[in-house]
């Protein structure tokens, strides 16, 4: 069940990011945002940021590691509520790529380009956090009943 | 006892650290093509779930090879009494954007043909507005097109800056983020540039062929020894906003 709502959130990130353009407000990371949620091991969030990778970028293994890096720190910071953490990670997750492509000189220094994708990736992922919320709380009352 | 098991885990943590920059190192700077289980899954992936499909809009196809063509025709003009041109016709793939990671928007995305339209490596991409990149990597139903303006292609591309005489030439040395320009730099000062000239591919490279316009001079200004110029070029495409997309097939005769 978890490893099929991953997988519809990585075809539901194609589906949204392909109505994008530079200057969107929506910038999906529904994958990684499932991956925290479902408390996934970590051999789940490598290979799904493989294949987040493989079907979407032309790097190999950068969202594996970073998806990896990003979880694993909020994990250790530990929030009670699981929407900061959340918040943290969106926002843990866009530094720690930013950082890594201005080490391999990828990118250029441009410290608003960093706050432009943080704010632009905010909107689209909490929203899809409250439906996610939604959803397991029907289905954990349905299981009571 | 326990000490040692910390020293332990930091050594793991260090050697995990240093092995993950290794890799993504490899992905970001070395690894050049698609194995093979990257081109099945990625076959698949956008076989089953892309949505879409229709063709890039005739005239759109239409304006770039009309585009093309005019860019050219001038060059054969000036060229035609230099030197003994091959014929050599040209087929355009017209292909959609189908992806592109916004971490990595200025260097590459995703198109929506592959090896069985008849896509290769290193086929020009262009717009109706001019050059926008080269393929870097193929799968059977899909392409990667690296941008132009990404760094590890800018300084590989050898251009003809329009004057009133035969034309000036030059490399393009870097694509400048903060005011999207390209730069060109070693210009010699008494060479004659105006603000406003259009800039092509110069066809001395065996990649870019001639006459495909890549923008137009911003600004000139002189390095800090006064020798030589450095030359902004506004690009013609908007590689923040780019949706079609036409890959050049060269037929030599």
């Amino acid at each position: 069940m978890k490893i099929i709502i991953v997988l519809f959130s990585t075809i539901l990130d194609y589906y949204i990011s392909s109505f994008l353009n530079e200057n969107t407000l929506f910038l999906p990371l529904l994958t990684l945002i499932t991956l925290y949620l479902i408390d996934a091991n970590n051999t789940i969030i490598f290979i799904i940021g493989l294949i987040y990778d493989i079907l979407y970028t032309n790097v190999l293994f950068f969202d594996a590691l970073i998806y990896l890096f990003s979880i694993f720190l909020v994990r250790k910071i530990n929030f009670k509520s699981k929407i900061i953490s959340s918040l943290i990670l969106i926002i843990n997750y866009r530094v720690i790529c930013y950082l890594v492509l201005l080490f391999f000189n990828n990118i250029k220094f441009d410290l608003y380009w960093l706050i432009k994708n943080i704010y632009s990736s905010l909107i689209v992922n909490i929203i899809y956090m409250f439906i996610f919320f939604l959803f397991f709380d029907i289905i954990k009352k349905k299981k009571r009943m | 006892m326990k000490k040692g098991k910390k020293n332990k885990k930091i050594i793991i943590y260090l050697i995990f650290f240093i092995g993950a920059l290794s890799l993504i190192y490899y992905s970001l700077n070395i690894k050049k093509t698609n194995f093979i289980f990257e081109q099945v899954i990625k076959d698949f992936f956008y076989n089953s779930f892309s949505f879409n499909k229709k063709e890039c809009n005739l005239s759109i196809d239409n304006q770039m090879i009309l585009t093309y063509n005019n860019n050219l025709k001038r060059e054969n003009n000036e060229l035609k009494s230099l030197l003994e041109l091959k014929s050599e016709e040209i087929r355009f793939i017209s292909s959609k954007v189908i992806n592109r990671d916004i971490s990595f928007w200025y260097n590459n995305f995703t198109i929506n043909k592959g090896k069985k339209d008849g896509v290769d490596l290193d086929m020009i991409v262009i717009n109706e507005k001019g050059l926008i990149g080269i393929i870097s990597s193929i799968t059977n139903n899909t392409s990667t097109v690296k941008l132009i303006s990404n760094s590890n292609l800018v300084d590989k591309i050898s251009v003809r800056i329009e004057n009133e005489n035969d034309g000036v030439y030059g490399l393009l040395s870097r694509y400048n983020n903060l005011n999207n320009t390209f730069v060109i730099e070693g210009i010699s000062e008494n060479e004659e540039i105006k603000k406003g000239s259009n800039v092509f591919t110069s066809g001395l490279s065996e990649i870019y062929p001639g006459g495909i316009l890549i923008g137009t001079v911003e600004n000139i200004k002189t390095d800090q020894f006064d020798l030589a110029m450095i030359i902004e070029v506004k690009p013609s495409v908007d590689f923040g906003n780019i949706n079609y997309v036409g890959i050049i097939e060269r037929i030599k005769k």
